[in-house]
């Protein structure tokens, strides 16, 4: 009971260190302009201007929940190490794995919190721009709820890997770059595979590359599998089978995370 | 009785660089702090004292020995229930107020909201925080940070507190505080467990104090046994009459530290004592101060690490604790 009180207690504190971060407050702001300026521009696009308003909008909130995912990863975890800020935690009677937990269930408030902020704000602007339209599809709600999900799904993800990685890296910008790579191998490794196994290569693959890509394909995290945009965009209905994989997939690799973060955290010298 | 910390063999090697260079931090400290004791824990720059405070506290391992805390190891997070810490540069989420720091840790320490509403607010006055206590930490001065480093460490009302050089960063009436808290915390019966560099400290706050030098521990006990070592000098300061000389009696032949107007302070053993304290009446003169020769803590390092005079180790092999 007691550790569930420290790790809301450690997770409300790192809410408040995002929410009061510079950094993160301009990242806010700018995706706030972002989503009002492609509504703006979606409105003048020839065709499909309600499609290209949810793409944009999707993806602004995307990109916004992984910065900041980055960022809070940096400033509220590697940082915190580094500076030390976090042995005054650390000398509390609580274990290493509450102190880890409480970050990140700091980095899931904030990650909801966005999310359902400007994934909210997308949903009250698409109907502005379908006034005016004739003949314009109906939005499909349903999904675009669950490509806002997939987009919570990718940043937590990633927010465990930064996790992972302040266990193991004893520099703040390590983690943080480690993840922004880890960030564009996961959005493409499923596609390379695809592309590799299809046999639309010129030559024959060496086997080795093949076996690299295999790895690669199992051991980054697959972000591709939240990625839900298409069915949101065009209404596509989202395979039950599809959607519960994701999910599935999602928590037992965040799990695995976390464990292994905890694992090395525990065996970490804070000096 | 049980004792409060209690250290077994305890070592510890650093691993640096690439190259996974060992630094030996702490070699087969053994330590037992008794409940209710005030024990300053001293050495010169580099001697490890912080690095064992680390691993009392959790935050490094030991590579070699044990450590306890009221009887329960150290790796085991409950051990630090009853005790508060103060580090060696205290840094603080930033981001926070005071107070909202202050409930934080109060929730880790299981105390509930009103306690630690009503302890924050004692704390930070004591401390002279008052009014910077729903003020952003991040624009604190170094002293502020160190203040409120102490409230942090005393908010549990812990049984044991460990405080790595605890008067760093002070002003005067800020060590001061520091000493009269250290004070009456050890009249409730709590222990107390500081690093320090000062020797003011030492002497008039410690029962008892450890001596590190690189690593190994030199020596335990009474600070006056070692600084007041026995067959130990001593310095008496006279004041003599105007147109009266050394020379013309037997304090001639003892050493001259200074002599300014009539003072004259000189450097005597204990068996000169009485013969030139006769001397001193018998010329028509006053005797200001007569007192031991205390040796400084660097005198103190040096001869613990076997490097000033003969004597050294072998006198001050520490009386069993
Ligand atoms: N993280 C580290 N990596 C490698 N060596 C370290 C590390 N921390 C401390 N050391 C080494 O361990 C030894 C003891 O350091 P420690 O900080 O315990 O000294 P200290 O007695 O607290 O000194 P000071 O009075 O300067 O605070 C030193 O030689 C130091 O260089
Ligand atoms: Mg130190």
């Amino acid at each position: 009971m007691h550790s569930f009180a420290c790790i809301r207690a450690l997770g409300l504190a790192t809410l408040k260190g995002g929410l009061r971060d510079r950094l993160i407050q301009s990242l806010l702001l700018a995706g706030l302009f972002f989503l009002l300026s492609t509504l703006v521009f979606s409105s003048f696009s020839m065709r499909q201007p309600l499609e290209v308003a949810i793409n944009y909008s999707l993806a602004t909130v995307q990109i916004l929940a992984i910065l900041v995912t980055l960022f809070l990863g940096l400033n509220l975890l590697s940082r915190e190490i580094e500076t030390r800020a976090g042995y005054l935690l650390m000398g509390q009677p609580i274990s290493r794995t509450v102190y880890l937990l409480g970050k990140f269930y700091g980095l899931c408030l904030l990650n909801f919190l966005i999310v359902a902020f400007f994934g909210l704000c997308a949903a009250l602007s698409l109907p502005l721009v379908k006034i005016g339209l004739t003949n314009a599809p109906s939005i499909a709600w349903g999904n675009f709820f669950v490509a806002q999900l997939g987009i919570l799904g990718i940043s937590l993800l990633l927010g465990a890997v930064t996790l992972l990685f302040t266990a193991l890296a004893t520099s703040a910008v390590l983690p943080f770059l480690m993840t922004v790579g880890v960030w564009f191998i996961g959005q493409s490794t499923e596609a390379v595979k695809n592309y590799l196994e299809a046999g639309l290569t010129a030559q024959p693959m060496p086997p080795a590359l093949k076996w690299l890509v295999t790895v690669a394909y199992y051991l980054f995290p697959n972000l591709s599998l939240f990625d839900f945009k298409v069915y949101a965009i065009y209404g596509l209905t989202i395979p039950p089978l599809l959607a519960g994989y994701a999910l599935i997939y999602g928590l037992v690799y965040m799990v695995i995370l976390l464990l292994l973060a905890a694992t090395l955290f525990q065996k970490r010298d804070m000096t | 009785m049980t004792s409060a910390i209690k250290t077994s063999k305890l070592s510890k090697q650093y691993k640096k660089g690439v190259r996974q260079q060992q630094v030996s931090a702490l070699l087969d400290l053994d330590l037992e702090i008794r409940r209710g004791e005030v024990f300053g824990f001293i050495g010169s720059n580099g001697a490890g004292k912080s690095t064992t405070i680390k691993i009392l506290m959790g935050l490094i391992q030991a590579t070699n020995g044990q450590a306890w805390l009221f009887e329960r190891p150290v790796t085991d997070p409950a051990a630090r229930l009853h005790v508060g810490y103060l580090s060696e540069h205290p840094h603080f989420h930033d981001f926070l107020t005071p107070l909202e720091l202050l409930h934080l840790l109060g929730t880790m320490r299981q105390m509930e909201r009103k306690t630690i509403a009503r302890k924050s607010e004692e704390l930070l006055g004591l401390v002279s925080l008052s009014e910077a206590a729903n003020r952003k930490i991040r624009g604190f001065s170094k002293g502020m940070v160190q203040r409120l480093g102490i409230a942090a460490a005393l908010l549990g009302d812990p049984d044991l507190l460990i405080l790595d050089e605890p008067m760093s960063g002070l002003d005067p009436l800020g060590r001061h505080l520091v000493a009269t808290i250290i004070r009456d915390l050890q009249r409730q019966g709590k222990t107390i467990f500081f690093s320090t560099h000062i020797i003011h400290d030492i002497e008039t706050l410690c029962d008892r104090v450890g001596i590190l030098v690189q690593g190994h521990q030199k020596y335990v006990g009474s600070i006056q046994e070692a600084l007041y070592p026995a067959g130990n000098l001593f310095e008496i300061t006279v004041r003599m009459p105007e147109q009266w000389a050394p020379a013309q009696t037997i304090l001639g032949s003892l050493r001259l530290l200074w002599h300014k107007e009539s003072l004259y302070n000189f450097e005597l053993t204990e068996a000169e004592i009485s013969s030139a304290t006769q001397a001193v009446i018998a010329a028509g003169g006053g005797i200001v101060t007569l007192e031991p020769k205390r040796r400084s803590l660097e005198e103190l390092f040096l001869d613990l690490s076997g490097k000033f005079g003969e004597k050294g180790q072998s006198d001050l092999t520490s009386p069993a604790s």
